[in-house]
């Protein structure tokens, strides 16, 4: 499709157009800059639209896992490194755009892998990890505040910190190494623990 | 560098709560918008659709979300199912209970520098849901004018949004 895309570029922008559609105009847009940057204007102002929007309620977090896939969630982590800013969404495309290349080079490069953490009934937790033990990340449903991430080895105990607490809690360890078993631990008791493959 | 741990997570949320809004505005089910979000972002992973010279990341991703509840509404109508379906309301939203109060501020004075029609066009067809036919039918204009119509008040929108001229 080498049809320039006039006044779709705004339609697409929105969602409304239909997949056959949508699939030429983003074919169209990777070669064609002057409708590509139609495209980027028309979905500013479309996200200007979306700020107006109420909250979502929060996610159900004991009837169903929120993060149904480990693939779903290595995605969401993925676009979270590569807009690993300050503050808020508000800073200049050019800013974002060299962060946003600087993370994706660096996630490309860490394969990163996951695994279920086995856990007691409430709670459902996932650890992310690169292969090559540059970061950690664990997300867990239905854990209170106060859980801890804990590192299991022969040597002994080592605390790799606190989750923030939210729905999910979640924390990013950074150069944890490949380690053994990990120990989601509140208050003395275990919510769920696993051992990384790398 | 990339990897700054307190960055990470805090732009986590900051994303997904933003695309979840923007999904279950669509869907009305936060379990499905939840799919959504989730399904936009590994299509939008496993295809590598997103290089720097897409613009910035958040109304990327923002369209690629509204485009993947659409779908799942649009599928749901082809199926006939009743339990998925758009928002009944076509009103403007209050920028008090929006999920960024500063900027739906602008959103709405800029709405009002519109003209009447092409407000009308921009509110039933981003926050009623309404397809373009739908519109075209309950408003008694052409499909083909709709879509024009729709395409030059985004454009003015973020024409007025941005401190140019329309």
């Amino acid at each position: 499709m080498n049809q320039h895309c006039g006044d779709e570029a705004e339609l697409y922008a929105l969602g409304l157009t239909d997949p056959e559609r949508t699939a030429s105009i983003e074919e169209h847009c990777a070669t064609c800059e002057e409708c590509r940057t139609r495209v980027i204007a028309a979905e500013a102002a479309a996200a200007a639209l979306a700020s107006a929007l109420p909250a979502a309620p929060a996610a159900r977090s004991f009837r169903r896992p929120q993060w149904t896939s480990g693939l779903a969630a290595a995605a969401a982590v993925v676009f979270a490194v590569t807009s690993a800013f300050e503050g808020t969404a508000l800073h200049s495309a050019s800013q974002q755009s060299a962060r946003t290349d600087a993370a994706l080079s660096a996630v490309a490069a860490s394969h990163f892998s996951h695994t279920t953490l086995t856990s007691q009934p409430g709670t459902v937790a996932k650890a992310l990890y690169a292969r090559d033990g540059a970061w950690m990340y664990v997300i867990a449903d239905g854990v209170g505040p106060g859980a801890h991430l804990i590192l299991r080895g022969s040597g002994g105990d080592r605390d790799l910190g606190a989750l923030a607490a939210g729905a999910p809690a979640t924390l990013f360890v950074r150069a944890p190494g490949r380690v053994g078993e990990v120990v989601l631990v509140a208050d003395g008791r275990t919510l769920a623990h696993g051992v990384p493959v790398y | 560098m990339a990897f700054e741990g307190a960055g990470f997570d805090r732009a986590y949320r900051v994303y997904a709560g933003r695309l979840r809004a923007v999904a279950y505005h669509v869907l009305r089910d936060r379990d499905a918008a939840e799919d959504a979000v989730q399904a936009a972002l590994l299509r939008i992973w496993s295809n590598r659709a997103y290089t720097s010279e897409r613009g910035p990341l958040l109304p990327f991703l923002i369209a690629c979300v509204r485009r993947e509840a659409l779908d799942v509404i649009r599928g749901a109508r082809r199926r006939r199912e009743r339990e998925l379906r758009a928002a009944p309301e076509t009103i403007v939203p209050d920028p008090t209970a929006a999920i960024d109060p500063v900027e739906a501020r602008r959103v709405k004075a800029a709405l009002e520098r519109l003209t009447p029609a092409q407000r009308d066009v921009i509110v039933r067809a981003y926050y009623g849901g309404a397809t373009l036919a739908e519109i075209a039918d309950t408003t008694d204009v052409p499909l083909g004018t709709i879509k024009s119509r729709l395409a030059v008040a985004l454009r003015r929108l973020g024409g007025e949004l941005s401190g140019g001229t329309p």
